[in-house]
């Protein structure tokens, strides 16, 4: 009798815990609606203007050289 | 603080060498440097180190100087990091083209595209020694600007911009501070410690009955670039970095540049066709 008890008490287990899980999961799915990131992924194209991030400065001083290929 | 400059061509391009202070001999032996390299890993020259490993393509492992086991590990490195597009293993393709010898000698009639596999499967590396598939080729002048221009910067020491034919690298905090005045999209952008190139369509181009050809090769195709972009600068960590971004960006044209520059580059100007 005691074997069984203990199989039932683990099934029982077993199964509260895959059904917490599921629902936890069910509960914090993403947002299918929510901002992809980096944000760019969803804007239309950017052509045709410079585009910076913080770690380039820019100047009104003349250029000593260029990236344009030669 | 004032600076010294070279301006010399080599690689097919215009270079120059610029050091802040005194420079020396250091602009002289820079540009010696440069020649040098373009000696040993020029496609065109019969008896360069590329032209000979080109030619050993399907004899096996060949033995190889560490600075082109270097080039053929960056090749390798570009060609994962940009999934393909930038691949040094279009030797056949460019041929195809009829950019078969300098274009300062004028293009040959081109024949049909050649699409190749992808680098890892026609050119592995390990070290000291390199080794081509059968009927393989690598041509080094998509990444070895970059990679030149990285490594002269620390040759030279200290202060100092490399610029080999637009793929430039900036070294230090230029001649007042503030970094080195480069111009980039119709602006001046200060660089220290970075990187920057531009791929372009308009440059090497030629027209051969009435079809008009340029260098950069797209390998899904074996053929000339056609995808809405003419041209892409940007600024990165390396000469190296920032050479494949631009090309990788200019490969996946308009609709999908931006998205991976704003991931990959410090700054970036795109130019369409």
């Amino acid at each position: 009798m005691r074997p069984l008890l203990l199989k039932a008490g683990a099934t029982l287990l077993t199964l509260l815990a895959a059904g917490g899980s599921a629902g936890y999961v069910a509960g914090h799915l993403k947002t299918g609606s929510a901002p992809l990131h980096p944000a760019v992924v969803g804007q239309p194209a950017a052509t045709g203007r410079l585009v910076l991030s913080p770690s380039v400065k820019s100047g009104e001083v003349a250029a000593v050289t260029s990236t344009r290929a030669s | 603080m004032p600076h010294e400059e070279l301006r010399f061509r080599s690689l097919g391009s215009n270079c120059h060498l610029l050091i802040a202070g005194a420079a020396g001999d250091r602009l002289t032996r820079g540009a010696a440097w440069v020649a040098g390299m373009h000696d040993r890993f020029s496609r065109f020259i019969p008896g360069s180190e590329l032209s000979r490993f080109n030619r050993a393509a399907g004899s096996g492992w060949t033995a190889v100087s560490g600075e082109m086991e270097a080039l053929l590990r960056a090749a390798l490195a570009a060609h994962e990091l940009s999934g393909g597009l930038v691949h040094t293993g279009l030797l056949g393709a460019i041929r195809a083209t009829g950019y078969t010898r300098s274009l300062a000698l004028g293009p040959t009639a081109p024949g049909p595209a050649v699409a190749p596999p992808p680098l890892p499967e026609i050119l592995q590396v390990r070290p000291t020694a390199g080794r081509l598939a059968p009927g393989a080729g690598v041509d080094l002048g998509g990444i070895a600007k970059g990679w030149m221009a990285d490594r002269l910067a620390v040759r030279l020491g200290g202060n100092c911009l490399v610029n080999l034919g637009g793929d430039l690298y900036a070294r230090g905090s230029g001649p007042d501070g503030a970094g080195w005045p480069v111009a980039m999209g119709g602006r001046t952008l200060l660089l220290e410690d970075q990187g920057a190139a531009t791929s372009g369509t308009r440059s090497r181009s030629w027209e051969h009955a009435g079809e008009h050809f340029h260098h950069l090769l797209d390998p899904r195709t074996g053929r000339p670039s056609s995808t809405g972009l003419s041209e892409v600068s940007v600024v990165s960590g390396t000469a190296t970095d920032a050479e494949v971004h631009a090309k990788t960006a200019l490969l996946l044209g308009p609709g999908s540049a931006p998205a991976y520059l704003a991931g990959h580059a410090q700054a970036w100007w795109v130019m369409p066709a």
